[in-house]
């Protein structure tokens, strides 16, 4: 480590907002250099499935060829369904192959000396993970004084949950200081089988008019210039509540091909938590893979959860890795000291590897208490115990059916990361409880909301969906359903006939049509549901070539990604940036087996071969940076060489980040009353990604940047319950190769 | 009682820096002309030029390690030869002469480049010798010359070119290309000013310049021509240039360009990285970085590939050169022949160290120094037979630390790719890593506690090694960093040095942190912690070293400079003196009894000391240019 200490790699491709543009070299979008130009949203909701359609111009200012990274921050339900950028007059899709086949053509691109992207699902490390929920693109060339054109298109399954419906496109800045999109189109449409009974946009910056609004359609609709994308476009609606369950089918069946529906439940039934008290078994993964962004919003839904609890409710916390450790012997009282003990035991225990998850269960299954929760935070990677998925959930329910129904718990699974194992985590949740799933760096708010809301209430049973005459092969779209919520399926049909549907008291009577250009996206919703099922199936039983052939077949006919299949993007650009781990003076390279050296030219003269390391397949160098290096982003130029001695260029960038990120707190005075919200304005390094302030029994403050102020600004609720005295009030800071700096202000809680 | 010895100490120190001082005195007045007419006008860079006289300090012995061989020239009839050791003059034969060390006989910087000439006031030919932070030396048979500027960056030198018309230009890192008459030091054009130059060639009416990023710069007729990466150069980067009649070989990352009549006309060796580039009957030579020597015959106007020359397909050549009509190829460790055969014409001396770039030292009480190296991995070094022992793998290959476990016989050494774990006999028992549930791979320093328990820094957090488990905390458990430098430990205390500040755990909890904001700390970057009796130092990285005032306060120490960096894990402590190994400064010395800093410069192979150890009263002094040893009682006369 000696003298290049100071040197933090770090994919700045990390984090990303909804389609920025940046030079490689750059930290900030500069409309100087790369400006939007013009933007254009097309947003189709059909029901749950929302179609977002993008397409950005961008504009080079400089005399100067650019390369850039598109990154766009996907919503955590989203799947990427199409991707192209122009060249030119010409369009480049990005195509989805099968796994072995995109790779050896992303070889082949690369020896033609051309700069292909790869996105693939799994085989991950914790670091990647991170980025998972960013689609990151490179973009090249941009043309001196010319414009670049891209173009990007995402499914997002929307949760309906008490009614009500919330719907966000993510141009919100995070990482980047926001955009301003010279022309700014929205057009919106929406349609509801089930009646509105309202629809309102949330977002202020863009003002859109709804041009038709009926019970069953909202059509809306905003141009502007010069548009600051400083916040979310967000929408959120309601459904009349039914007097009773109504059933709605839609259909779609282009010619020759069999037809789909999909069928929406909305279950009718008190949506009101229940008063009687919970006992709350949380447990908690303390297990390595946990660490970071996992940890961080597994903790920050542990604590949502205890200070959501009410008095009489009790709760015991059980933290688990390769053991189990907890808190009390039996559930507790809740109370704000027993909330405050429960975050600090957290806080004091350690990361350990393994997770047996199997052994937490069984302990938590040993609780009792009326109304009892078990409450899963964690990513699922069992790796003691039981570990297989299938075995593990056999066990469980097994073991669960063994305890009295009265006294049985619901489990309730808060799965987190990219790479949570949701295949486990879903069978688990299927014990009577339900299922979220954040990923590593989204928000979580609006989830975990949602989530917890679901606490004391009891979810829908006898879900069942039938068709008569029968119907071909039908999948549930939702794992569990509460009053209030939609239950959908979605099947395939041959026959055109008249059907009928019902699902518990709700009946529809549908006329399956032999052509219909409706609903042009049932399809594919069907596909990806039948590819969770053979996934699950997979699962269970094990691989056959026959699941996955049907697996990559369907993949590849309606684009989408899967564990078989990869999406090759246009050539020229990259979306999986190599392997460079954050916080190491030390230049790792992963490549394909083709290649038999590498040099690495780095920008302050340096110039070292890279040794390959067999156990880990990756090329490694150290490096020095010279001292007189300030803080930035760096580029180092690698030279591949194949072994039929053909060379290949490509740049790296990394960041020198010798500092912390420095916080200055300021708040406009020193003394509060139980109750009031404390203000905060912080200032902080351009290189702080997350921002949080921490006050003593109040939930905390996550910071954003705010424009209008110029700075980051939230507030702390000082809890109500607080007594007198001077409270430290805690600023941390994280940069992307997760460097803390802290800043601290007292306050005064006043009577 | 005690204040007697205190000042008898005192008056004794202030006679050995009298005596120092009128050292020094001497010394200057034997400097032969010394510039201090600074810049008066614009561009001129104030410069020393003084006779090198340096008296080898007593009791510093270095331990031979590569030479480290960075380029050739002859002058008279013998071959000299530059690099990170210093200057070995070699007879046409190969037998070595006489060495010049870096830091003995020469200042503590490597050579970078040599070249003959014949200078302005000058009788006769000149060996001019470029340094890497030290300035020019100019060697005229007997005795050095330095030409020092005062400007660190113009120290920062890379190339070197005598003209004929007596000036002679240097290529600098960072300045650009400087040109130095004898009477001044100044860049030679403002259009050059700077650049990071690689090399220089050609003449005065058309000279050539190579650089790291910009490509290739063609001055003549008062006019620069560029040749980048658009003009066909196959990378911006170039290492050498040659120059043979109408034609320049500029040798980069991606081949050699042949660039003629302005314009680029084709890539020889294309694909290889090319570090130098000779061109001499017809032929061009190549020296690669680990591909050997190719040859290119030029007849063909053609692209053309290149073939190995002769012998060493893997190895890397820094210099290619004709003397006694035979092409020669500098290699790290020796010259050879290129002809039908590959003969070593010499080699350096036998060096017992495997590299000079050391991070990590830790001797043991068998009479053995275990030496950690920046990315060679490790040597055993036995005192006794002067054997040494070589271990390099791909998990022992960036060495950060080596600390050894008495109590259990067992040496920790921490590298970027794990926790290498040691028995007394010095076979490798095991590698720990994230996949055995450390929180990172890449571990920076360990501690071993008095219970067993080992703990592991990493720019993650920390990880605590017990028998039964490994577990870790980091920010998320209230530690005020990731990234974690050091270790160290104070009674049942447990101090963690991080980027961010100091955090003390007990019992694995994390009970206090300083930084800044809440204490008298001055400087947040922690990099070497030293515990010495109820004190601890603290080394930091731009804040120089605080202690524990009485009363716990974190404080500076009095007439000590505070804005050095001490390296990462570069302190140790005897029961005389703490050492602290800093980036350019050299080693710090702080006296326990007289309770004053001093700065030890001379003796030290570089300024940059990367690793401090005692055993017997032995001092271990590694640098990232060789080590030395000393005893400690030299030290502190």
């Amino acid at each position: 480590m000696k003298h290049a200490l100071l040197v933090a790699f770090s994919a700045m491709l990390a984090f990303g907002d909804a389609g920025v543009l940046l030079p490689t070299d750059a930290k900030q979008p500069d409309p100087a250099v790369l400006s939007l130009e013009e933007m254009s949203i097309d947003v189709v909701i059909d029901n749950r499935d929302a179609r977002v359609s993008i397409r950005q111009i961008y504009a080079n200012h400089t005399g100067k060829i650019l390369e850039g990274n598109y990154t766009f921050a996907l919503p955590s339900r989203a799947l990427v369904s199409d991707f192209a950028i122009w060249d030119d007059v010409t369009r480049i899709p990005g195509v989805i192959l099968e796994r072995k086949r995109a790779e050896e053509l992303y070889s082949d691109i690369r020896i033609r000396a051309l700069d292909p992207g790869l996105l693939q699902m799994g085989e991950r490390d914790a670091a990647e993970a991170g980025r998972g929920a960013s689609f990151v693109a490179r973009v090249a060339p941009i043309p001196a004084w010319g414009t670049k054109r891209v173009e990007i298109e995402y499914h997002e399954r929307l949760a309906v949950d008490q009614l009500k419906g919330y719907f966000a496109i993510p141009l919100r800045p995070d990482v980047y200081r926001s955009q301003t999109a010279g022309k700014l189109s929205v057009h919106l449409e929406f349609h509801s089988e089930h009646p509105l009974q309202s629809f309102a946009f949330t977002s202020k910056a863009y003002p859109l008019k709804v041009d038709e609004q009926s019970a069953h359609l909202v059509r809306a609709s905003f141009d502007g210039r010069s548009v600051n994308l400083s916040e979310d476009l967000a929408a959120e609606y309601s459904l009349v509540a039914p007097a009773t369950d109504t059933l709605a089918v839609t259909t779609h069946r282009d010619a020759n091909e069999p037809g789909f529906f999909e069928a929406g439940l909305v279950a009718a039934g008190h949506a009101e938590t229940t008063t009687a008290p919970r006992t709350i078994i949380a447990l908690f993964d303390t297990s390595l893979s946990m660490q970071w962004e996992k940890l961080e919003r597994s903790y920050q839904a542990l604590e949502t959860l205890l200070r959501s609890l009410k008095p009489g409710d009790r709760f015991n916390l059980l933290l688990f890795n390769s053991t189990v450790t907890t808190m009390s012997t039996a559930p507790i009282q809740i109370a704000p000291g027993a909330i405050e003990k429960a975050l600090a035991f957290v806080r004091a225990s350690r990361l350990t590897g393994g997770t047996d998850l199997q052994a937490a269960l069984d302990i938590a299954l040993k609780q009792t208490g009326p109304n009892l929760y078990i409450v899963l935070l964690s990513d699922g990677g069992a790796t003691s115990g039981i570990i297989g998925n299938a075995k593990l959930a056999e066990w469980y329910r097994a073991r669960c059916s063994r305890i009295a129904a009265n006294q049985r718990p619901r489990t309730y699974v808060f799965a987190v990361g990219d790479d949570a194992n949701l295949p486990l985590l879903k069978l688990l949740a299927r014990a009577n409880g339900t299922l979220e799933h954040v990923r590593s760096t989204e928000p979580p708010e609006f989830k975990l909301n949602a989530f917890l809301s679901k606490l004391g209430r009891d979810p829908v049973t006898d879900l069942r969906l039938t068709a008569s005459p029968g119907v071909g092969l039908v999948y549930p779209l939702d794992e569990s359903v509460f009053p209030g919520s939609i239950a959908s399926w979605v099947g395939m049909y041959e026959r055109a006939r008249r059907t009928t549907f019902a699902a518990r008291q709700a009946r529809a009577v549908v006329d399956l049509p032999v052509q219909s250009a409706a609903h042009p996206d049932l399809p594919r919703t069907w596909a990806k549901a039948r590819v969770d099922a053979l996934l699950e199936q997979i699962e269970r039983d094990g691989e056959a070539r026959a699941l996955i052939d049907e697996i990559i077949r369907l993949s590849r006919k309606y684009k989408f990604v899967t564990p078989y299949t990869s999406f090759l993007a246009a050539p020229r650009a990259l979306l999986r940036p190599r392997l460079i781990r954050p916080g190491d003076p030390v230049l790792r390279v992963k490549t394909d087996p083709s290649i038999a050296s590498i040099t690495a030219v780095f920008p302050f003269g340096l110039v070292k071969n890279l040794r390959y390391l067999k156990p880990e397949d990756t090329w490694q160098t150290r490096f020095l940076a010279p001292p007189d290096m300030r803080d930035g982003v760096y580029s180092v130029r690698l030279v591949l060489r194949d072994r039929e001695g053909r060379t290949f260029r490509e740049s790296k960038t990394f960041v020198i980040a010798s500092k912390p990120p420095e916080v200055r707190v300021r708040l406009d005075r020193t003394r509060y009353r139980a109750g009031e919200i404390v203000r905060l304005k912080v200032g902080a390094s351009d290189t702080a990604r997350t921002i949080v302030a921490r006050l003593y029994g109040a939930e905390p403050a996550r910071l954003r940047w705010n424009a209008r102020m110029s700075s980051n600004t939230g507030d702390l609720l000082v809890p109500s319950y607080l007594a007198a005295g001077r409270y430290k009030i805690t600023v941390t800071a994280e940069d992307f190769a997760h460097n803390i700096g802290t800043g601290e202000v007292s306050i005064e809680v006043v009577p | 009682m005690q204040r007697k010895p205190t000042l008898l100490i005192a008056a004794a120190v202030l006679a050995v820096a009298g005596v120092y001082s009128a050292s020094a005195i001497l010394r200057a007045a034997r400097v032969l002309r010394a510039s201090t007419d600074t810049v008066e006008r614009e561009g001129r860079i104030a410069f020393s030029a003084a006779v090198l006289d340096r008296q080898i300090p007593a009791g510093f012995e270095a331990v031979q390690s590569p030479a480290g061989f960075q380029d050739a020239a002859v002058f008279g009839n013998q071959i000299f030869i530059g690099g990170a050791g210093g200057l070995f003059e070699y007879s046409a034969s190969g037998d070595l002469l006489r060495s010049f060390r870096t830091g003995i006989e020469l200042p503590a910087a490597p050579v970078t480049a040599l070249a003959t000439g014949l200078a302005v006031g000058s009788v006769g030919r000149q060996l001019w010798i470029a340094t890497a932070g030290e300035g020019a030396l100019v060697y005229d048979g007997s005795r050095f010359r330095q030409i020092r500027a005062e400007l660190a960056g113009a120290r920062k030198l890379t190339s070197v070119l005598p003209l004929a018309t007596g000036r002679v230009l240097f290529g600098g890192a960072t300045e650009g290309v400087l040109a130095f008459d004898g009477e001044h030091l100044a860049p030679l054009h403002p259009s050059l000013r700077g650049l990071h130059v690689t090399a220089l060639a050609g003449e005065e009416s058309s000279l050539w310049i190579g650089t790291e990023e910009s490509g290739v710069l063609h001055w003549h007729a008062g006019q620069l021509d560029r040749y980048g990466e658009p003009e066909g150069l196959p990378d911006p980067h170039v290492f050498a240039i040659a120059v043979a009649a109408d034609s320049a070989y500029a040798a980069t990352v991606s081949g050699v360009a042949e660039i003629r009549d302005g314009r680029i006309q084709r890539t020889l060796a294309p694909g290889f990285t090319v570090q130098s580039v000779l061109v001499h009957g017809g032929e061009l030579f190549a020296g690669t970085l680990g591909e050997g020597l190719r040859r290119t015959p030029l007849e063909s106007r053609t692209k053309a590939g290149a073939a190995l020359a002769s012998g060493c397909a893997d190895c890397s050549i820094s210099r290619v050169l004709i003397a006694g009509g035979a092409t020669l190829a500098l290699t790290k460790d020796g010259l050879y022949r290129a002809g039908p055969e590959w003969s070593a014409l010499l080699t350096s001396s036998e060096a017992r160290l495997t590299d000079r770039n050391i991070s990590a030292l830790a001797p043991d009480a068998e009479g053995r120094v275990w030496i950690g190296y920046f990315d060679r991995g490790l040597d055993i070094l036995d005192l006794n037979t002067q054997r040494v022992r070589h271990i390099e793998d791909d998990a022992v290959f960036c060495v950060n630390r080596i600390v050894h476990d008495t109590h259990r016989d067992r040496t920790a050494v921490a590298t970027a790719n794990g926790l290498a774990l040691f028995g007394a006999n010095g076979e490798k028992r095991q590698v720990l890593t994230r996949a055995d549930g450390l929180i990172a791979s890449q571990i920076t320093d360990v501690l071993f506690q008095p219970d067993g328990t080992m703990l592991a820094g990493t720019p993650a957090g920390v990880s605590f090694i017990e028998p039964a488990r490994i577990s870790s905390v980091y920010a998320f458990h209230g530690l005020v960093n990731n990234h974690v430098y050091t270790l160290g430990q104070m009674g049942s205390r447990t101090l963690v040095g991080t980027l961010g500040g100091l955090s003390t755990l007990e019992s694995g909890l994390v009970t206090a942190s300083y930084t800044i904001s809440n204490s008298g700390f001055k400087h947040n970057w922690v990099t070497a912690l030293q515990p010495v009796g109820n004190d601890v130092f603290v080394g930091t990285y731009g804040g120089g070293i605080l202690h524990t005032a009485p009363g716990g306060a974190w404080t500076t120490f009095d007439g000590f400079p505070a804005s050095f960096e001490v390296n990462p894990n570069a302190m140790a402590a005897s029961s005389r003196a703490v050492y602290a190994g800093t980036l350019d400064r050299g080693l710090a010395l702080y006296d326990r009894a007289s309770e004053r800093w001093r700065w030890i410069t001379r003796g030290l192979p570089s300024l940059n000391v990367t690793a401090v150890a005692i055993e017997a009263g032995v001092v271990y002094i590694g640098t990232d240019n060789g080590l030395v040893r000393v005893p400690e009682g030299s030290l502190l006369q």
